[in-house]
C-alpha cells in the first residue's frame, strides 16, 4: 500500500462505526439496573429519555438487527413507530444483558493457576496476552523489544491486556489471612481497608522501581520492596524460585 | 475517557531506507521518499506529551538516521518533554569504530534511552553485519537504559542464534523463546535493575508486507500451538494502544505493517485533526475496538460462522499476518465491515465495564503514590472528553 492511495479517512469512529450511542445505551443500562423506575420512563417516552442520556439522533445507529440509519431517520420516515421505538430500545438494551460481561472478550491465562494460588488476576491477563505478541514486524518497529524498565509503570489499561514483563508474584496459602491477625505487622498503620492494603503489597511486589535489594539463597532470589506510604514504610519480600515463579514471602508495616 | 489509551507512539518519520528487505512489513527501500519534516514531528511529539498518555517515543521507519539532524534535535525535544525514547536502526552509519562512537554518543547525549538494532539474514544483503558489532560495542560503552538486537529467522535462516553469537562475541539473554512459542523474558529481575538492559528479541519471519511478495510460505515457520495460543488469548493489545504515525503524517491504528491509507486501520490525517481527536475517533470506533478486544483469530472464527465461504487461508503466524489478511483482502474486508455490528452492544458493555475499572485504578494509582516526592494529580490521565 503506497502513500499516493491515501484518501482522507472520515470514517473510523463516525456513522455506521461509532460507539458513542452504544456507550449511552450501556450507561442506560446501568442507570436502569440501578433504579427500575427509569425503565418505566424510557417506555413513557423513549426519545426524550434517550437524548436526556446523550443519545445522539442523527448519528447512523448500527448494531444486531439494525440498519444504520440513525434514531431521527427512523422516526420520521417509519409512521408508527413510535408505538414500537420503546420495544427497540428494549431489544438494543437486551441484547447488552445477554453479554457475558468480560468473559469472553479478554483474555485468559493460558497457565491456569492451581486453586490455593491466589495469582494477581490482572497480570496473568497481562502475561497471557505476551505470550500471543511475539511478532517479528512489533520487533522491526520496536514494539517486540519492551524492554523490563518499559514496564515498570503500572498499567492502567491492564485490565484490556498490555504487554507486562515478569511473572506476577502470587500469594502462598494463608499469608494473605495472617497478615491482618498479626499485630506485630501493624497494618492498622496505614489505615486502609483489608482489601486496599492487600492491593497494595501486590502492588509493591510486582513494582521493580520499589524494589531496594537481591540476595541469593537457597530457595532462589529474594527480592525486597519498600514503599513510603504517608508516614509509614510498607516493606515486602518475595522469593524467586529457580522456574522463575514469584511468591509474596512476608509483608510488614513500619513508621518511617 | 479513552478506553483503548496508549502508551507508546511509533514515528515512521521516513520510508526511505538504506536496505530493501525481503521481509520488511513497511516496504521501505532507497527508493522511497516519504518522510516527516522536523516540524511536524515536533508537534506530534508536544501534542503526544500535552494530550495523551503516551510515555515512550519509538523512532522507526525506513531507516530514521538517515533524518541526520532533524533525529537528534526530536530526541532533543522527547526529552524535553519527560518522555522516553527508543530508536530501530539497521547501523548502516557505523561504518567504522569512530563513527559507531560518534552516532551513539550523539544519540545518547540528545536524550536516546533504548537502541534496537535490526539484524538478520534479510538485513545482511545490505548491511555488513560487522557494523551491528561496532554499533553494539559501541553502545555498551554507554549509560543506555536498554540495547536490544533485533532479529528475526525462519526455516530457511542462515542467520540464526549461533551466527548473532559468533557476531556480538557473547550470548545475550533472548526475549522470545522460540521453543515453545511463548514470549518471554529471559533471566530475573536481577537484569532488570543492570543498566543497560541487553537482549535479543528474537522473532520469526512473517508472511506481510514486502514478504508477501519476496518470499515463499515454506520461509514462514509453521507454529500450530501458536495459533491455538493467539485464539485462547484474543484481543491485539496494539491496535490503537500502539498507534503509529506515517511518513506522510497520517495516524495508523499501529505499526504492525504499512496501513496507511487502509480504510480500516488509518486513523486519519494529522495535518487535518490533532492527535488527540484521531485517537478519541480511534477509540470510539467499533471496527478497531473488534480489533482490539476480540482480536484477529476470534473475528475469523466470527465471519466464517457467518460467511463460510471467505478466502482466509488455512494458516498463518501472527496476529499480524492474519489482521492484514483481513484488512487487505476486499472480500474478507467488506464482511467484516458488514458484519461487526453484530458485536457493538457486547463491545459497549465491555467498555463501561473497562472504564469502570480505570477509575478504580486512578483511584489507587493516587492512594499509591501520595507519598511520592512527586504526587501525581489526583486524574491525571489526559484525553479526558
Amino acid at each position: 500500500m503506497s502513500e499516493e492511495q491515501i484518501k482522507p479517512n472520515t470514517t473510523v469512529g463516525k456513522g455506521g462505526r461509532s460507539l458513542r450511542n452504544w456507550s449511552v445505551l450501556a450507561q442506560l443500562r446501568k442507570d436502569i439496573a440501578a433504579d427500575p423506575a427509569s425503565m418505566d420512563r424510557l417506555r413513557e417516552d423513549p426519545v426524550k429519555t434517550l437524548v436526556e442520556a446523550g443519545f445522539d439522533m442523527d448519528e447512523p445507529f448500527a448494531g444486531p438487527g439494525l440498519q444504520g440509519l440513525s434514531l431521527r431517520e427512523l422516526v420520521d420516515k417509519t409512521p408508527g413507530i413510535d408505538k414500537v421505538l420503546p420495544a427497540i430500545v428494549s431489544s438494543a438494551l437486551d441484547a447488552m444483558e445477554a453479554t457475558p460481561l468480560l468473559e469472553r472478550a479478554l483474555p485468559r491465562p493460558t497457565h491456569v493457576p492451581s486453586p490455593e494460588d491466589d495469582v494477581l488476576p490482572a497480570l496473568v491477563l497481562a502475561n497471557a496476552n505476551a505470550v500471543a505478541n511475539a511478532n517479528a514486524n512489533a520487533n522491526a518497529n520496536g514494539d517486540g523489544a519492551e524492554p523490563v524498565q518499559s514496564s515498570t509503570m503500572w498499567d492502567r489499561n491492564r485490565h484490556l491486556s498490555l504487554l507486562q514483563s515478569g511473572s506476577p508474584a502470587t500469594w502462598p496459602g494463608g499469608l494473605k489471612d495472617t497478615l491482618f491477625a498479626t499485630a506485630a505487622l501493624n497494618f492498622r498503620l496505614l489505615k486502609m481497608s483489608e482489601a486496599k492494603i492487600t492491593e497494595l503489597i501486590e502492588r509493591i511486589a510486582n513494582d521493580p522501581t520499589r524494589k531496594l535489594y537481591e540476595k541469593q539463597v537457597n530457595d532462589g532470589l529474594r527480592e525486597g520492596f519498600e514503599h513510603r506510604h504517608g508516614d509509614n514504610i510498607v516493606e515486602v519480600r518475595v522469593l524467586v524460585s529457580q522456574e522463575g515463579t514469584r511468591v509474596i514471602e512476608s509483608a510488614s508495616v513500619r513508621p518511617a | 475517557m479513552r478506553i483503548l489509551e496508549s502508551q507508546s507512539l511509533t514515528i515512521l518519520t521516513t520510508d526511505t531506507c538504506t536496505a530493501s528487505c525481503a521481509h520488511c512489513c513497511m516496504n521501505s527501500s532507497p527508493t522511497r521518499r516519504g518522510r516527516l519534516s522536523a516540524p511536524q514531528i515536533r508537534d506530534y511529539i508536544d501534542q503526544a506529551a500535552s494530550s495523551t498518555t503516551i510515555k515512550t517515543v519509538i523512532f522507526a521507519g525506513g531507516e530514521p538516521l538517515l533524518l541526520g539532524e532533524d533525529l537528534f534535535l526530536s530526541l532533543e525535544r522527547v526529552r524535553e518533554k519527560g518522555m522516553r525514547s527508543r530508536l530501530v536502526t539497521n547501523a548502516y552509519w557505523a561504518t567504522s569504530e569512530s563513527r559507531a562512537r560518534d552516532v551513539t554518543r550523539k544519540l545518547r547525549d540528545a536524550g536516546l534511552d533504548e537502541l534496537n538494532i535490526s539484524i538478520d539474514d534479510f538485513h545482511l544483503p545490505y548491511i555488513n553485519s560487522l557494523n551491528v558489532k561496532r554499533a553494539f560495542d559501541a553502545a555498551m560503552l554507554l549509560d543506555f537504559e536498554s540495547i536490544i538486537i533485533a532479529h528475526c529467522t525462519g526455516p530457511n535462516t542462515k542467520f540464526n542464534d549461533r551466527e548473532l553469537d559468533e557476531l556480538l562475541g557473547v550470548t545475550l539473554p533472548r526475549i522470545y523463546d522460540e521453543e515453545t512459542g511463548r514470549k518471554r523474558r529471559s533471566g530475573t529481575e536481577r537484569e532488570s535493575v543492570k543498566r543497560p538492559y541487553v537482549a535479543v528479541s528474537n522473532s520469526n519471519v512473517q508472511y506481510i508486507g514486502r514478504g508477501t511478495v519476496k518470499l515463499n510460505m515454506d520461509d514462514i515457520p509453521a507454529r500450530e500451538e501458536w495459533r491455538s495460543e493467539a485464539r485462547e488469548v484474543g484481543g491485539c493489545p496494539w491496535a490503537v494502544r500502539s498507534p503509529a504515525i506515517s511518513p506522510a503524517g497520517h495516524l495508523l491504528s499501529c505499526c504492525g505493517f504499512e496501513v496507511a491509507g487502509n480504510e480500516v486501520l488509518d486513523i486519519g490525517d494529522l495535518n487535518q485533526h490533532s492527535l488527540a481527536q484521531l485517537l478519541n475517533d480511534a477509540d470510539n470506533d467499533l471496527a478497531l475496538n473488534v480489533i482490539a478486544i476480540d482480536g484477529p483469530y476470534r473475528i475469523m472464527d466470527f465471519l466464517q460462522a457467518r460467511e463460510p465461504g471467505l478466502p482466509f487461508r488455512k494458516q498463518y503466524g501472527s496476529f499480524c499476518e492474519l489482521c492484514q489478511h483481513i484488512v487487505t483482502d476486499a472480500t474478507i474486508r467488506e464482511a467484516f465491515l458488514k458484519n461487526i455490528s453484530a458485536r457493538a452492544p457486547e463491545i459497549a458493555v465491555i467498555r463501561q465495564a473497562a472504564a469502570e475499572q480505570i477509575e478504580k485504578d486512578l483511584e489507587f494509582e493516587w492512594l499509591y503514590h501520595k507519598s511520592d516526592p512527586v504526587q501525581p494529580a489526583r486524574d491525571s490521565r489526559s484525553g479526558i472528553e
